[in-house]
């Protein structure tokens, strides 16, 4: 069966966007390929779809900018995390300023926003988690959101979040057990 | 697949009910949204950024050659800076007697009017206004702004004094009136 562009090996990929004649269509390529992923990453953080919107355009834009000059020696995937992750966290930093809400809580913030999407129902479990991993606190939820949504391995949320390995697993066991007590109490 | 095997596998160990809720998204997305995303951020991206590196702006003939002549015929010349300084600071002085003196004139009569009997003239009312008093308003009341008004409406005047000269009772004591100050 042949390969889709999707499909594509990244470093395929980079190569063709070295080379200015194939930069466009490999830039495209790109963006089909981790565009859905990095959506939901980011969706899980921040609820509404044209938030998320804005900080992925932004994510593939930064990409534009700096890919010419990635370094082969990191992952293209990580990197990409890396950069919506930060994006994000700087995006929700920005929107609690905006509504002089204290640096270290979301309270209040995303779960009127949850409540406000369209079919939401406190009753279904799916909304329930997604309220539960609302509460956590902010890094907790990317380590829990990488983990459990995008099933991403412990040495590579380590490459993307700078932190090791052994904090990570201890920050997203406490995180399962926050998000089980969360649902039971509710 | 084998991902996807680690999570649950760690969830169990955890005894976590976790393991076995959906993981399905609740949330909806706009119809196409994905179809269309990369087209929307390449026509961005493309319209921003110039493919070729080559500058589309020119520069004048030998700027670059005359160029560090320039800059250390600046150095040497740094007294320019320094006089260019002097008279801005003139500007500011000016400014700030200008803003003094047409305080004497409001702030002064408004007191005296209050203070002093009626058979004093205005003239005479502001000759005794404090000096003190009227820095101190200066100070308290006046900012770069309100310089910059001052220093603006003083161009057809020649000196402070004949501004102040211009003045007749009538307008002072309407001014007065409708300022408050009396």
């Amino acid at each position: 069966m042949p390969q889709t562009t999707t499909d594509t090996d990244d470093s395929i990929l980079l190569a063709l966007f070295r080379d200015e004649d194939t930069r466009e269509a490999a830039y495209t390529a790109l963006v089909k390929k981790y565009q859905q992923k990095l959506y939901w990453h980011i969706r899980r953080m921040v609820v509404e779809h044209e938030d998320t919107n804005d900080i992925l355009q932004l994510v593939f834009i930064k990409m534009w900018r700096n890919l010419e000059d990635f370094r082969g020696d990191a992952n293209l995937y990580t990197w990409l995390y890396r950069i919506a992750t930060n994006e994000t966290i700087t995006w929700l930093g920005k929107e609690k300023k905006r509504r002089a809400l204290p640096l270290d809580t979301d309270e209040g913030l995303l779960s009127e926003k949850l409540e406000a999407q369209e079919g939401f129902d406190a009753k279904k479990l799916e909304w329930k988690l997604q309220q539960a991993i609302q509460s956590l606190p902010e890094k907790q939820r990317v380590v829990f959101s990488l983990r459990y949504y995008d099933e991403m391995p412990y040495n590579e949320m380590a490459e993307i979040l700078n932190t090791s390995e052994g904090a990570l697993k201890a920050s997203y066991h406490h995180a399962v057990k926050k998000v089980e007590s969360f649902i039971k109490e509710s | 697949m084998e991902r996807e095997q680690d999570i649950l596998k760690e969830l169990k160990k955890l005894n976590s009910p976790l393991a076995v809720f959906p993981r399905t998204m609740p949330y909806i997305v706009p119809d196409a949204y994905f179809d269309n995303l990369p087209t929307l951020v390449a026509r961005y991206v493309l319209a921003d950024t110039p493919l070729t590196k080559d500058m589309p702006l020119a520069v004048p003939d030998g700027y670059f050659d005359a160029l560090p002549q320039q800059l250390l015929q600046a150095v040497k010349n740094d007294e320019a800076p320094a006089k260019e300084e002097s008279k801005n600071r003139s500007v500011w002085l000016n400014a700030r007697w200008a803003a003094a003196a047409m305080l004497i004139i409001f702030i002064g009569l408004g007191s005296y009017r209050i203070l002093t009997p009626e058979t004093l003239t205005i003239q005479q009312q502001l000759e005794e206004i404090p000096e003190a008093a009227i820095l101190a308003y200066v100070q308290d009341n006046i900012d770069e702004f309100d310089t910059e008004y001052i220093v603006n409406n003083l161009d057809n005047a020649n000196t402070i004094q004949t501004q102040a000269e211009n003045l007749n009772d009538e307008t002072i004591e309407y001014y007065l009136e409708n300022s408050g100050w009396q």
